[in-house]
């Protein structure tokens, strides 16, 4: 941004002047009664002026009607020559036309002068010693610059009413929250509020009420607006000051306690937010302007192959194969490309060096194919290099090519052949690594056909590659490098992502009559980045807008705000992205609670999983680790594995959502590529399959310890950077997978450990430092978030457990119609009997099923139960009975 | 650039008005003549002449045989003739519309007086 630096201005207008890039800023739009009254003077007179202009030129074609027609009646030709006081009117009114037309003139030229498009060309080094910034202001930003005085006046008059003191010879002095109450009056103002989901009602009335209660405002808070908003405008390229400009201005320079600062705050409006708006309606104009411009440009471009020149030939096999891209283009069929141009600028550059065929490389969804399309709009336009004068941009479309394998050889070469014939093509291989993985009959792969063939052709290649395919195919490919020129596409900043995303929406809004918040966008960028990957912005983002708009076209409200964006990101990445809703939030908070009801005696190990989860979900964990991940130790069945369906069954919702890997079965040198899969199986592997339907899960790795080394290995690039490749060569993305490993390692020293009444920290440090980095390599250990251990569950805990089961059985009946109850003895007798220290709880389940249910279900068969009927199941002689 | 402060509405319009026929053989003739080498790339890209006789010795669509080169080279000699005509048609609207802005201030002044001096 071009930087100021002040001085106070010698010139009563104004209290600062400005020097910027060598030139003196000056500014003349005091907010005084007498200049603002003379503009609005001088531009009634303007118009009263060219009124009368026009109807003298009215009067003009009257009297020349007239005169013409005596002239017929008098069969006299020279009639303009005879002295009568029509053809006297008649000539003054041509001598006002005239004077009407330089006046047209003379403004069109100086609104094309004061262009600050034009400010690194002639305005920086013009004549004149000072720029007037007011000259500089459009039309609605002098309207509401002035207007703000008004305002100022109503304010005053308002003060006046509440404290019964009228002074009416101090002039107002506008303040800010005058222009701001001002510009708020300005349509375009009103759109990028509506944008952003403002209702401009309630802003206004807290500025006014502000500026009522408050009056003493600095004197000295308009002094910098102008010339911050002259910068504003220069940076983003815009034509002229403008009233978003001005608001950008106020953005940028109020000091934060201000009351504007304030509400702007509250609605999460930042002057970066408010660039990004402005730039949205002054590129779309911009774009509009250039759309007319190609409308003009493009009419003599032949829609045909026969270029202008008559020397093309007419390539009836190719246009089989082929689409014509400078056809489409010549009726705006292709979708509009943005901030590419310096892109193609380098293309063009590359072109004048004389480097024959051009490949773009860039990573998949950076917009090859958009700077494609908008090559194809230059050539219909013909704004281009010599080198692509008069030719056409056509794309061979090599699937359609290889559908037929047989053939596809002779028909690639004899495509090739007809391309080079024609004279005017230049040929489009989009993906052209891909053409090294076909093998033709020949023994050659494609690319070393095509490579062979362009050896001593003059045949012009414009491919497209993906940095993957670049380095693994095509750099190294044999004389690929001589007859290909590269050029890498680089990713678009955040800002220029927003904007291609703003001026996408704009089109779609045009198509599908909805419309989009700015916060919608804006989602859609945040949302796609975070949970999309292996796809480039702005590519990810546009989809879901598409989508969006597909959808609004549906739907009742014809307006796209977050939700839906979010509602859509969640559906296609099946992970809840939308903001938390009042049910998650209670389920998060009351985590412990819930757990509590499925897990017995095991605090610490709920209370780390319900904080590691609460961090996840508010954001505040790291974004490229797994959302959570826990290794729990102890003893078999005191409810490691358990806590995890808890997890599922209230966290998750669904089973869906759970993975559960026994680790014993990754063991051995083929436990790597049973765990990631292999590039020749044609299935992925379970592990690779879950990650790609549902990334957000949660991934239960039972019995950790017996996993190989190897996998053991693989886990530390997933702790560690949230991400695995699969054994395809695929990037899975495991940023938003709970990890959840249980392992028996050291459950000897751990049960030592409690005997002796040692804490919950010296078990893990004796742990650390003996059986489990034995087990497990260190860094491993060190990437959980929490290494929890499970206590064994005391007796009483066993009695709770059973009763959880015993609960569970019990609604499974309710579901029948049947009601049962279990006596104490019978809870105690289960545990007692079902307890073994070396497995824990587990066998109670056992148990219960073979004693329990088994009895349960005697008594359904011998029909003594039916729905209804309520049932104690009691003890006698240890053995269940009904009571 | 002025200073809207020093000047009042009505010696703004009064000014222009004295100054125009000024204004009108300096900046409106300049921008007239570019104007016209406007319409004069325009008319060129129009007709497609530059491109036409830049492949002048070339065949028609690609017909590199003997009869193909002596048929292409008649037609384009056609071709060519009938484009320059279409062309030369514009230069001469063009210099007209050129001639008539230069002369039309003291045409019409001119016949003003005559007009005036006729009618007393």
């Amino acid at each position: 941004m071009l930087s100021l630096t002040y001085k106070n201005s010698p010139d009563s207008n104004w209290p600062l002047q400005a020097r910027a890039d060598g030139r003196i800023l000056i500014f003349s739009g005091k907010l005084d009664v007498d200049r603002i009254r003379e503009e609005k003077l001088a531009a009634v007179l303007e118009v009263t002026v060219k009124i009368v202009l026009w109807l003298l030129l009215a009067l003009g074609c009257v009297a020349l009607t007239v005169s013409a027609y005596n002239g017929w009646l008098n069969k006299n030709p020279l009639f303009f020559v005879n002295a009568n006081p029509f053809n006297l009117t008649f000539y003054v009114t041509c001598l006002t036309t005239a004077y009407l037309w330089a006046k047209t003139r003379q403004e069109g030229l100086k609104e094309e002068r004061l262009s600050l498009l034009k400010w690194g060309q002639e305005l920086r080094s013009g004549k004149e010693a000072e720029l007037d910034v007011l000259e500089f202001f459009n039309k609605e930003a002098r309207r509401a610059w002035n207007r703000s005085l008004d305002v100022a006046n109503d304010r005053k008059k308002q003060i006046s009413a509440y404290t019964n003191i009228l002074n009416s010879k101090t002039a107002p002095a506008a303040s800010a929250t005058d222009l701001f109450l001002s510009l708020l009056e300005e349509p375009d103002v009103k759109q990028a509020f509506w944008r952003l989901g403002v209702d401009l009602r309630d802003a206004k009335q807290v500025v006014k009420n502000y500026a009522v209660l408050s009056p003493n405002t600095p004197a000295d808070e308009l002094d910098k607006i102008p010339f911050i908003a002259f910068c504003e405008s220069l940076k983003l390229r815009n034509k002229a000051i403008d009233p978003l400009m001005l608001l950008c201005a106020l953005a940028l320079s109020l000091p934060p306690e201000h009351i504007i600062s304030s509400i702007f705050f509250n609605i999460d409006l930042t002057a970066e937010k408010l660039e990004i708006l402005s730039q949205w309606v002054f590129d779309l104009r911009l774009l509009v302007d250039e759309i007319r411009s190609f409308r003009k440009l493009s009419r003599y471009k032949p829609e045909k192959e026969i270029n202008r020149g008559l020397t093309s030939v007419p390539t009836y096999y190719l246009d089989k194969y082929s689409t014509d891209l400078t056809a489409l283009a010549k009726h705006g069929a292709l979708p509009l490309a943005w901030g590419r141009r310096e892109d193609l600028r380098g293309l063009f550059d590359l072109l004048s060096e004389g480097r024959k065929n051009l490949l773009i490389k860039g990573q998949e969804g950076a917009g090859k194919t958009q700077l494609v399309n908008e090559l194809a709009y230059k050539m219909v336009a013909e704004q281009v290099p010599a080198i692509l004068e008069d030719k056409r941009l056509v794309k061979l479309e090599i699937s359609s090519i290889l559908g037929n394998p047989q053939k596809a050889e002779s028909v690639f070469v004899h495509a090739l052949q007809e391309a080079e014939h024609a004279g005017n093509i230049i040929l489009v291989l989009e993906e052209i690594h891909e053409l090294a993985r076909v093998q033709a009959s020949s023994g050659l792969n494609f690319l070393e056909l095509l490579i062979d063939y362009l050896q001593d052709s003059s045949l012009l290649v414009l491919g497209t590659a993906t940095l993957e395919g670049y380095g693994d195919y095509l750099q190294s490919a044999a004389g690929f490098q001589e007859i290909f020129a590269s050029y890498e596409l680089l990713p678009l900043s955040r800002e220029n992502i927003l904007l291609a995303c703003c001026i996408r929406a704009s089109v779609l809004e045009a198509r599908g009559h909805c419309f989009f918040r700015y916060g919608a966008i804006e989602k859609a960028v945040e949302l796609t980045d975070l949970y999309v990957k292996n796809i480039s912005q702005p590519q990810k983002a546009i989809a879901v807008l598409v989508e969006a708009s597909s959808r609004a076209k549906n739907a009742s409200s014809k307006v796209i705000d977050e939700n839906l964006i979010a509602k859509i990101v969640s559906e296609k990445t099946h992970i809840p992205t939308q903001t938390l809703s009042q049910d998650e939030t209670e389920k998060l908070l009351n985590l412990e609670e819930e757990l509590s009801r499925y897990i017995v005696g095991q605090e610490d190990a709920v209370q780390a999983v319900a904080e590691g989860l609460r961090r996840a979900r508010s954001g505040l964990s790291s974004q490229s680790r797994p959302m959570a991940s826990f290794l729990f130790l102890g003893p078999t069945g005191v409810g490691k594995t358990e806590i995890a369906r808890a997890l599922t069954k209230i966290y998750f919702q669904e089973e869906k959502y759970l993975l559960r890997l026994d680790m014993s079965e990754y063991r051995g040198p083929a436990g790597l590529d049973k765990l990631l899969g292999t590039e020749e199986g044609r299935l992925d592997s379970p592990l690779v399959r879950h990650i790609k339907t549902y990334p957000f899960c949660l991934l239960l790795l039972d019995e950790f310890e017996k996993a190989s080394p190897e996998v053991l290995n693989i886990f530390l690039q997933i702790l560690e950077d949230g991400r695995l490749t699969s054994g395809k060569g695929e990037t899975l993305d495991l940023t938003h997978c709970l990890i959840i490993a249980t392992s028996n390692a050291g459950t000897l020293q751990i049960q030592e450990g409690l005997k002796a009444h040692k804490t919950a920290d010296q078990i893990k440090a004796g742990l650390f430092n003996g059986v489990l980095t034995q087990t497990y390599p260190p860094e491993l250990l060190n990437r959980f978030d929490a290494i929890v251990i499970f206590n064994p569950l005391t007796p009483e805990e066993v009695e709770q457990v059973t009763w959880l089961q015993l609960e569970g059985l019990r609604q499974q009946l309710l579901g029948k119609g049947i009601k049962i109850r279990f006596t104490d003895d019978v809870v105690k007798h289960i545990a007692t009997n079902a307890f073994d220290v070396s497995l824990g709880a587990r066998p109670i389940r056992r148990y219960i099923q073979d004693h329990v249910e088994s009895f349960i279900a005697k008594l359904i068969l011998s029909k003594l139960t039916k729905r209804g009927t309520e049932l104690t199941v009691g003890l006698e002689d240890g053995k269940l009975v009904l009571k | 650039m002025t200073n809207v402060d020093t000047k009042t509405p009505m010696n703004n319009f009064s000014l222009n008005l004295l100054t125009f026929p000024v204004w009108w053989y300096t900046i409106g003739l300049k921008q007239v003549w570019q104007r016209a080498k406007h319409e004069f790339h325009f008319g060129l890209q129009q007709t497609g002449l530059l491109i036409f006789i830049h492949h002048l010795r070339e065949p028609l669509y690609g017909d590199y045989t003997r009869s193909g080169r002596i048929i292409s080279l008649l037609l384009r000699l056609l071709l060519l003739m009938a484009k320059l005509a279409l062309f030369l048609l514009r230069l001469l609207v063009i210099a007209a519309l050129i001639l008539g802005y230069v002369l039309i201030l003291p045409v019409i002044l001119m016949m003003i007086i005559l007009q005036i001096l006729a009618l007393h």
